[in-house]
């Protein structure tokens, strides 16, 4: 699966995407990414699976593309 | 009780055009070469419209409203009607749709008294909005528009999608909404009463994601009753949310869950369905209160299926479909 980082997150991971495997849900990725990069946990940020924004967990599927996106302000 | 048509859809939100008149003469609404306005007897009356609104809140408690028109704010009286109706029913939900050159003698009005406003406004560009509308009033929409972001007056942009006129501020439009904080909604051409050109000039929502997709990452947010809101993102950081309003690829009859009232005083269930349903009959020489009630009831029962219905004889056949509404009557 393709997890892409935008704003902040993009900054703190230095990357803008990456390939993940075997990761079953959004809890899951989270901790992996909470690992692998600490700073981000202190971020806010929402969630969107293929494009579309999550609220809480949500399974997830090898084809998945996951994207961190900072906050929203205004609108 | 609740007012149900006949697959089971619950009517909770009732829009009554205040007048078929208008400071504008938009070329797919109403024409520079002339609309044959109503007279003014055949106009509800500020009392007639007090009493409707009154009516259905205390028989079906509905209370959300949208005043339009042809332009509401033209409506002498527009104030002590909203003033009147705040006071019989203070927790009422009042709603205007605007082209907004009115706002900025009545915001204050606007602010005091809670009404939320979408603002119909298809371009940024002078010269378009000229061309679009005939008159020059731009600059008086826009000193409209800051003055309820500076109030707080709720505010949302309208703005119908016409190809090779206004597809090409796409991005114009979403810098605007991104500056202003404000939702821009596209909304999808509907074919219109004495007018031919819709294939001409309908662009979906499909062609317009495609277009913001060249320069943003577009992420969908939420679904609002008609409108489906998206968030755009640019690579650093959130730039701003917009809404599609689908009735043409992606029709949501299935939720509809509203009433017009057309200004000379017609029930029309759907915007696709010509008919009106007198209500002056029940008004005039004096109102009649059952059997107004009653025409009601078996009147929202004739509520038909709606554009999803029509929908596949409408692209199959392809054929110019004969006028459904009369847009400056109803106020869409």
């Amino acid at each position: 699966m393709k997890v892409l980082f935008f704003g902040k997150l993009k900054e703190i991971t230095k990357k803008s995407e990456m390939e993940i495997k075997g990761i079953k849900d959004l809890s899951e990725l989270k901790s992996f990414l909470y690992k692998k990069f600490p700073e981000i946990e202190r971020e806010i940020f929402f969630i969107a699976v293929n494009q579309k924004i999550c609220d809480g967990d949500t399974d997830l599927k090898e084809e998945d593309e996951i994207a961190f996106l900072p906050p929203i302000s205004g609108g | 009780m609740v007012l149900k048509d006949s697959f089971g859809r619950e009517i909770d939100y009732i829009r009554i055009s205040l007048t078929d008149r208008c400071n504008l003469r938009c070329f797919y609404c109403m024409p520079e070469e002339g609309v044959k306005l109503f007279k003014r007897e055949e106009i509800l009356s500020l009392e007639e419209i007090e009493f409707l609104i009154n009516f259905f809140y205390k028989y079906f408690s509905i209370k959300k409203i949208r005043f339009t028109g042809g332009e509401p704010l033209l409506r002498r009286g527009f104030e002590n009607l909203v003033i009147e109706i705040k006071k019989n029913i203070p927790e009422i939900d009042i709603n205007i749709t605007t082209n907004g050159i009115l706002i900025k003698e009545k915001v204050n009005f606007l602010k005091e008294y809670g009404i939320k406003v979408n603002l119909s406004l298809d371009t940024l560009n002078r010269e378009k909005f000229k061309k679009i509308t005939g008159f020059d009033f731009l600059d008086e929409i826009i000193e409209g528009i800051d003055l309820c972001i500076k109030l707080k007056v709720p505010l949302k942009i309208n703005t119908v999608m016409l190809k090779g006129i206004n597809d090409e501020e796409i991005f114009d439009l979403i810098e605007f909404s991104r500056e202003k904080e404000l939702i821009v909604r596209f909304i999808e051409y509907m074919p219109l009463s004495g007018n031919d050109n819709w294939k001409k000039f309908f662009i979906s929502k499909k062609e317009i994601m495609e277009k913001i997709k060249e320069k943003y990452n577009i992420f969908y947010q939420e679904k609002e009753k008609i409108a489906e809101n998206y968030i755009l993102y640019d690579d650093k950081k959130f730039v701003t949310k917009v809404g599609f309003i689908s009735t043409i690829t992606e029709p949501f009859c299935d939720f509809c869950s509203r009433l017009r009232i057309t200004s000379d005083g017609k029930i029309v269930l759907c915007l696709f369905d010509k008919t009106g349903y007198d209500l002056k009959e029940f008004l005039r020489p004096r109102i009649r209160e059952k059997k107004l009630f009653d025409f009601i009831l078996k009147t929202v029962k004739l509520k038909p299926e709606g554009f999803v219905a029509l929908k596949k004889t409408f692209f199959d056949k392809g054929e110019n479909v004969e006028s459904f509404f009369v847009m400056r009557k109803i106020g869409g």
